[in-house]
């Protein structure tokens, strides 16, 4: 009988030993669970805030981009302008002088070249065309500008763009474009480029493809302009994809964001 | 069959898994490894001479030794990558020297070390404890999953173990029968570690089958 107690006794203390252990497991199990939700929700809130972030430095980008845009054709352009009226005036009224006419002519043509500079940095900082007659006609400007070259072929199908009406999408799609038209003309050697707009529900899907060499796309660094794409496309709302093999050639680009989503 | 033999031909079986996956296998798990596999053929070699009726009491010494060496070794590598590493030279010293004074002076080398088996099984527990809370706050990745694994298989046997070995000395006293009972008890508990550890082990296989295991 006291043999039997004792083993019991032991028994006994095993089966608690038994239940101690598993309760810890289960407790340092359901710690490391709190832990982990703890540090995944600090992470998410840190994401957040630096997509806040990067989305607010691009919104002031472009507010600042288009002020200085703003003040270089409106107001830096005009005086040139202005300046080479005078001096065109001057320079009639000065016949005698060889010499000042000399002077006066290197002037005028250094002044043509700085209203040409800045006109173009003014188009380059804030297109014009975009904001003045919308995205359709910048992009047939760009096609222009492009074609005139004839190394490139580029063809636009933009007609559904028109239901688009929110300028920051606009001028995000349209620097997306940007985007990826000088990674053609740098490193693609393509000699044709075809951008699409097609309509899908209450979605608007652009696809971009050119003929070029293609590249490896696991190999992308943000030096290639896919940050600014990526951040783009986040600012559209929307989901991309690239798509290229080496062997293949080419490359595709794959943008669907919402149509009229009002933010 | 007896519980012997099932023991017997799941050791086996269990060496066998880690004897083919040991190459795939990262740091941590191949010191594991290893001892699972030194532990295995103590134990296959103590259940022969014991069918043999042979002493096998001086296997228990060696046992001990490498039981605590070894784990203490994967306890310091699971440190090493999962939270700040004990000093280990000095812990593998002081260990060693106690198991040994233990068998030299105290449980001679014919006699069960109940002594240092007790200590070493406190010392791996805490030692399990303490990587439960070390790696309370690291990010969950396979091969943590399967160190905890393994890890809460040790508690249970250390766990249990200990208990029957302070008890040891007064379990001498009563029939064989119960001490059967008990060490049959514990012998299951064991084996169904072990089992736990073949599965780990045959899943490593199949996985790495498919694909180059990346632990």
């Amino acid at each position: 009988m006291k043999d039997q107690e004792l083993m019991l006794t032991i028994m006994f203390g095993v089966i608690i030993m038994l239940v101690v252990i598993v309760i810890t497991i289960w407790f340092f199990n359901q710690g490391q669970k709190k832990i982990i939700a703890i540090k995944l929700q600090k992470k998410e809130n840190e994401l957040a805030f630096q997509k806040t972030l990067l989305i607010n430095t691009v919104k002031t980008q472009e507010t600042e981009r288009d002020r200085i845009s703003s003040e270089l054709h409106d107001d830096i352009a005009s005086k040139l302008n202005i300046i080479h009226l005078n001096i065109h005036l001057l320079k009639k009224k000065i016949k005698d002088d060889p010499e000042v006419e000399k002077l006066i002519d290197q002037i005028e043509s250094s002044l043509k070249q700085s209203t040409e500079r800045t006109r173009n940095l003014s188009h380059e900082l804030m297109p014009q065309l975009l904001k003045k007659f919308g995205i359709h006609h910048a992009l047939k400007e760009m096609a222009n500008i492009i074609n005139i070259s004839q190394v490139v072929q580029l063809s636009i199908k933009s007609e559904h763009l028109i239901q688009l009406n929110d300028d920051f999408k606009l001028l995000h799609l349209y620097r997306i474009i940007q985007e990826l038209l000088n990674n053609t003309l740098k490193y693609a050697k393509a000699s044709i480029v075809e951008i699409v707009f097609e309509l899908d529900n209450e979605f608007l899907v652009m696809t971009y493809r050119d003929n070029g060499i293609g590249f490896d796309p696991e190999n992308l660094t943000s030096g290639l302009g896919i940050g600014n794409i990526k951040t783009r496309s986040e600012l559209l709302k929307g989901v991309y994809s690239i798509t290229s093999d080496k062997t293949k050639k080419g490359m595709l680009f794959y943008l669907k964001f919402p149509n009229n989503d009002q933010d | 069959m007896s519980l012997a033999i099932i023991m017997l031909f799941v050791s086996a079986l269990c060496s066998v898994l880690v004897l083919i996956q040991y190459r795939a296998l990262s740091d941590i798990l191949k010191v594991f490894g290893i001892y699972f596999l030194i532990s295995n053929c103590i134990e296959i070699l103590a259940l022969y001479l014991a069918e043999n009726k042979i002493s096998n009491l001086f296997l228990f010494h060696i046992n001990t030794v490498i039981e605590f060496w070894f784990l203490v070794i994967f306890f310091y590598a699971c440190d090493r990558k999962y939270g700040k590493p004990f000093p280990l030279i000095p812990v593998l010293l002081q260990g060693l020297i106690i198991i040994v004074a233990n068998s030299i002076f105290v449980q001679k080398i014919d006699m069960f070390n109940s002594y240092s088996a007790t200590l070493v099984n406190l010392v791996l527990l805490i030692f399990s404890f303490r990587f439960f809370f070390v790696t309370m706050d690291v990010d969950v990745t396979k091969e943590l999953k399967i160190v905890k694994l393994i890890v809460s298989c040790l508690l249970l046997v250390f766990g249990t173990s200990l208990i029957v070995l302070l008890f040891s000395n007064a379990m001498l006293s009563i029939s064989t029968t119960y001490q059967l009972y008990i060490w049959d008890f514990r012998g299951i508990l064991i084996l169904s570690t072990k089992v736990i550890f073949g599965l780990t082990f045959a899943k490593l296989l199949f996985e790495s089958r498919s694909k180059t295991l990346q632990l």
